[in-house]
């Protein structure tokens, strides 16, 4: 092969390997990822998943929830799973438009475990990997609802990332409603 | 040595590239503008301010087809978009397919999608259940009877705990099951539902939405705007072909100290 035709293949072979490359990671950008609530439950408590349990939100804090903590619409009631300190939470919040599944996993208050059970926005899906889900484990969430650490953001997923945060906390600041009666199982 | 028919034809080409770049400048500058400002729409604020009143007349004679279900002694409607209204107020968001709404319990549930959505009847909501997990499947229609909730989906049937989040699987039903069908709502909640839907106006983002897209002209703006985008992959195409195909182009310079 000479020098002529092999440097006329060379921009085409880039074009081509860019197209399939398109081919192959356009349906990812676009699907949903779901991880089952058994599979988180799993994650946070091993083999003995407790039984759900309701938590009404009283009007305190739903004000808490939207004024302090920026959520959206919280809803009324949420479920949740605890086994002695340890609580098990799976809530949502919008990124964009829609609805992200968030489910977060506390130990005496410290964050152990954060995972997205379901994605539907078309953009920011980054948020399901560990490298940014991992950031939040040992995080602590102070008297003001505010993270004790930095979270790195992801270019291009800054709603996603925000609503992360926002159910950490939420979830957090719920947990931390559950103290007393932790602590009295723990007696 | 390129022939004189090759000549011929990528000269004709790069004339028609020049004429189909111009024709197609102020356009291609239009997209790429209304694109960047609809890629910030959210933290513009745009999808918060309704857009020029001149141009809302256009949207004037829209009308949408609302999917509703009498659950106790309200309706619940789903626009056919994303979301779903409670005797006309709008509750939020409400995934396709809605597949119908029931009252059970004081409460109503609503079947969207991958959720069951919890509700009140004055549209507040209670809480959202993702179940296309625990169902392997989205439910097609959801119904009541005296055990509780049901769903059937395309593997069987299941009752729904709402309490402890499970979904049994429960292929003979030993009773009878009311399965939700959709209804007519009546003019007043139409209204409520068409104040609701459009409000104050139609959002700058939906505007430029259908500006960018050509929607905002109807059915000849989308194919005007196919045109386009065809114009522009051949933009595109024949714009590399025409610089990769010029004579010399990939001729490797020759070394002046080996020329010396």
């Amino acid at each position: 092969m000479n020098v002529k035709s092999e440097c006329f293949n060379l921009p085409l072979r880039i074009l081509r390997g860019g197209f399939l490359l398109f081919v192959i990671m356009a349906p990812a950008a676009v699907a949903e990822e779901y991880l089952s609530t058994e599979e988180f439950l799993h994650q946070v408590f091993g083999n003995e998943v407790p039984a759900a349990s309701k938590m009404w939100i009283s009007q305190e804090q739903r004000s808490v929830a939207t004024n302090n903590i920026g959520l959206g619409r919280p809803p009324i009631r949420v479920h949740y799973w605890r086994e002695g300190k340890r609580s098990a939470w799976i809530l949502k919040e919008i990124g964009k438009e829609k609805p992200i599944t968030i489910g977060v996993g506390l130990n005496a208050g410290e964050v152990e475990t954060v995972r997205i059970l379901a994605f539907r926005e078309s953009r920011g899906w980054e948020v399901k990997f560990p490298y940014f889900t991992d950031q939040f484990s040992g995080a602590v969430v102070d008297d003001d609802n505010q993270l004790d650490r930095r979270i790195d953001g992801i270019t291009g997923a800054t709603l996603s990332v925000n609503a992360v945060q926002k159910v950490v906390r939420w979830a957090a600041y719920l947990d931390r409603g559950l103290e007393p009666a932790i602590t009295a199982d723990a007696h | 040595m390129p022939t004189k028919l090759f000549r011929l034809f990528r000269l004709h080409l790069l004339r028609w590239h020049r004429r189909l770049g111009v024709a197609v400048s102020l356009l291609l500058i239009w997209l790429a503008l209304s694109g960047i400002a609809l890629n910030h729409s959210a933290d513009w604020g745009l999808d918060q301010i309704a857009g020029p009143e001149l141009l809302q007349s256009v949207y004037s004679g829209d009308t949408i087809e609302f999917t509703s279900y009498r659950a106790g002694d309200v309706w619940v409607s789903h626009n056919g978009g994303s979301t779903l209204y409670v005797q006309g107020k709008e509750l939020g968001y409400c995934s396709q397919p809605f597949v119908g709404a029931v009252e059970f319990d004081g409460e109503l549930v609503a079947a969207c999608g991958d959720q069951l959505l919890l509700m009140t009847p004055a549209a507040e909501l209670i809480e959202s259940i993702d179940i296309a997990y625990d169902l392997e499947t989205m439910p097609t229609s959801i119904g009541i009877s005296e055990a509780g909730i049901w769903l059937r989906g395309e593997e069987g049937i299941y009752l729904a705990d709402l309490s402890s989040l499970i979904f049994d699987s429960a292929p003979h039903a030993k009773e009878s099951i009311a399965w939700a069908s959709p209804g007519l709502h009546g003019k007043e909640i139409q209204v409520l539902l068409e104040q609701a839907s459009f409000g104050s106006g139609v959002s700058l983002t939906q505007m430029l939405l259908d500006l960018h897209s050509g929607r905002f002209f109807g059915k000849m703006g989308t194919l005007g705007m196919d045109v386009v985008a065809i114009v522009l992959i051949l933009l595109a195409t024949s714009g590399v072909w025409v610089w990769s195909t010029k004579p010399g182009r990939f001729r490797r310079k020759k070394n002046p100290i080996e020329n010396s």
